[in-house]
């Protein structure tokens, strides 16, 4: 049996070793190191992308970049010292699917910044919650429609579908074609660009010969195009959403034996899905829109940050960078996007949607630094963080180097 | 003229594989009241196989080979999905647990095509270039596909006219209790027309994957389109639907050259729902007797 004073003892010394533990934990948690409670913290980027469903192939593109970028920040230290980590949710590019992502991302996962969507309907459809949430985001979105009055903290990396338009019209009038005919895809993006196209024809005096619309991934684009061929024009202006259905349109341009030359919004220049259905030899009267860091004039170069990144996301997914090649402006834009998101939070210093937006609006201009795209050029008139000036016109058929096109305006 | 050649050949090649799914449907249905939801999913099925097994060049008998082989393959692999939907209903088509089953096997399917062959599209070479007719020059599959319709029509008369097995699957259409009673192994059957209805779509696949927008979410819209098509023809009416798939495929095409392309999937559920209003058992079905 135990005696009453070894009992004592043993609950004096385990009193005092109690002390001990509680003095040591509370000296590891005191006020003198406020940081590093802060940094244990890690910084939920909420991805809301397609992994499945039609646009499945530019939403798998897509994550790749933002990995890459999370793995380039995480290297330097995170966003204010937290590492970034990803929530993904899979929106199979379905509005309704985006609506009940953007409500787990914010009320589930509790995310700090949203990274989608990236159709123009699915952002029409959750801005109302992230606006209600204060939660900023950047999508992969092009359509006009998106003004900061609709997403007032919301931006988005892709080129605006209207000012696509209006370089299309103006490469038009250049060529001095008075006569285009218009063919777009269904897509949100399609019928807002398709707006614009009509309007900066109009301003031109340029005549309409023709408008047409085809479904997202239809095959046989013929009957449009006959029904455009009809009206003689000297040009035929495309708006596409996929390389693919461009592929489609050159093939069925072919049948009709309808040589005339194609200019096309940034859908038009994925150059490799677009060889695959049509051939090379299709794409030799098409030019299409995209980022000017991807663009070579004969007598200039390729940017060197244009190299590197390329030669990064190669390192970084080296299995993966087949598939990635027709889309490189666009992962670099991406990329690029989530690096804007780092400066945009530390910056405001808050991730509360309405002071990181205002933040953007203010110094978006000071961004370019280390940024494929260097031109940031978001403001309170428009929430498209690269505008005009980091738009070119390239010939997709025309590839210098991996995902660099010849330009077309040089 | 050029409006006439595309109308007719492009037209009624697309309505084609309306017709084609809406048969293997329709052979489905006749035998146990199911309506496969994966439908869809088996005809892009058939086109990946000819975009993984298909030469760069092959030869016509390479093609016709290699299309046999994956016939036969995709009717064996819907007959398997027949068995799991055809498990827990025990025969009877009262439950509805069909709707969960078939649509399950769609997104499995989708979910496999996804993690093995990834999200591009599945891009197929014509292997047998174009002709010309009417002053535009359309691609021979069409015809080929239109040729296939036929083909499959007349192949599934003279079954169901002609072997045991067929006529026995006619009785379960017009009565599947008294077809059991009779001694009519009513699980096998169904299993059958599983089978039948997956040599139909994966021939569908891989002879018009050139043609057809394959990727891993297309088989939704394969599916709709022969729904509409078997609605429209009379449900269960092979000869509906062989008539129907083509004149909605015209009926697609026509509306482009009228009112625009926007209208094109428009015009086929308008025409959809005014033969539902005006004849609910389609324009080749019959009224079916209610028993009371």
């Amino acid at each position: 049996m135990i005696s009453s004073r070894v009992l004592r003892r043993t609950t004096s010394a385990l009193t005092a070793l109690a002390a001990v533990l509680v003095v040591a934990a509370t000296a590891g948690a005191s006020p003198q190191k406020p940081s590093n409670a802060t940094a244990a913290q890690p910084f939920k980027l909420g991805l809301l992308l397609p992994l499945t469903g039609p646009l499945a192939l530019p939403g798998s593109r897509i994550r790749t970049a933002v990995q890459y970028a999370v793995s380039e920040i995480n290297r330097k230290g995170g966003v204010r010292g937290r590492r970034i980590t990803l929530v993904t949710v899979d929106d199979a590019a379905d509005p309704t699917q985006d609506v009940q992502g953007v409500t787990k991302l914010i009320n589930q996962d509790r995310v700090d910044f949203i990274f989608g969507p990236i159709t123009s309907d699915g952002m029409l459809a959750v801005v109302p919650f992230e606006t209600r949430a204060k939660k900023a985001a950047i999508g992969v979105v092009g359509s006009p429609r998106l003004t900061p009055s609709v997403m007032r903290y919301g931006f988005s990396v892709l080129l605006n579908a209207g000012e696509q338009a209006r370089k299309m019209v103006a490469y038009a009038a250049r060529r001095r074609w008075t006569r285009v005919a218009i063919l777009h895809d269904s897509g949100e993006q399609g019928k807002s660009a398709n707006v614009v196209l009509r309007q900066q024809l109009s301003n031109r005096r340029m005549t309409i010969t023709g408008d047409q619309e085809y479904n997202v991934g239809a095959t046989d684009m013929t009957a449009q195009l006959l029904s455009l061929k009809g009206g003689n024009p000297q040009a035929l202006l495309l708006f596409p959403t996929s390389g693919t259905d461009v592929g489609r349109v050159l093939l069925g341009m072919q049948q009709l034996d309808m040589d005339i030359p194609v200019v096309g919004g940034y859908g038009a220049h994925f150059g490799a899905d677009v060889a695959r259905v049509a051939g090379r030899p299709a794409m030799t009267r098409l030019v299409a829109t995209t980022y000017a860091a991807f663009g070579k004039c004969p007598k200039g170069g390729v940017p060197n940050l244009t190299k590197s990144f390329v030669n990064g996301i190669r390192r970084f997914n080296p299995d993966g960078f087949g598939t990635l090649v027709p889309a490189l402006d666009l992962a670099a834009a991406v990329r690029d996007g989530i690096w804007v998101m780092k400066y945009a939070v530390e910056g405001a210093r808050s991730t509360s949607g309405d002071k990181v937006a205002a933040w953007l609006e203010r110094n978006s201009g000071k961004l370019g630094r280390g940024l494929v795209n260097p031109k940031v050029t978001a403001n309170r008139n428009s929430h498209f963080l690269f505008g005009p000036s980091s738009m070119v016109l390239v010939r997709p058929g025309s590839e210098v180097s991996p995902g660099v096109y010849a330009r077309a305006d040089c | 003229m050029e409006e006439l050649g595309i109308t007719l050949v492009r037209g009624i090649g697309e309505g084609s594989v309306y017709a084609l799914v809406a048969m293997s449907m329709n052979v489905i249905f006749n035998a146990s009241g199911i309506l496969n939801l994966a439908q869809g999913e088996f005809v892009v099925l058939g086109g990946l196989f000819a975009l993984l097994f298909l030469p760069t060049a092959p030869g016509t008998a390479v093609w016709i080979g290699l299309g046999i082989a994956v016939t036969l393959a995709v009717g064996a692999m819907m007959a398997v999905e027949g068995y799991v939907v055809l498990l827990p209903l025990r025969s009877s088509v009262e439950q509805h647990s069909w709707l969960v089953t078939t649509l399950a096997a769609a997104v499995i399917i989708q979910s496999l095509i996804l993690i093995f062959q990834g999200p591009d599209p599945i891009v197929v070479d014509n292997p047998f270039g174009t002709f010309d007719f009417l002053g535009v020059s359309h691609p021979i599959l069409y015809p080929v596909l239109t040729g296939l319709a036929i083909l499959t029509f007349v192949g599934l008369r003279w079954f169901q006219t002609h072997t045991l097995l067929g006529l026995t699957m006619n009785a379960l259409r017009q009565d599947l209790e008294a077809a059991r009673a009779a001694g009519a192994s009513v699980r096998r059957l169904q299993l059958s027309s599983f089978a039948i209805a997956g040599l139909i779509v994966g021939a569908t696949g891989f002879f018009g994957a050139p043609l057809l927008g394959l990727s891993q979410s297309a088989g939704i819209s394969f599916a709709l389109n022969g729904f509409v098509a078997a609605v429209i023809g009379g449900l269960g009416n092979q000869l509906g639907a062989l008539i129907a798939g083509p004149a909605v495929g015209m009926l697609s095409v026509l509306s482009i050259f009228t009112v625009g392309g926007e209208f094109k999937q428009a015009v086929a559920f308008a025409l959809l729902i005014g033969v539902l209003l005006l004849r609910p058992e389609g324009v080749f079905g019959r009224p079916a007797a209610r028993r009371v």
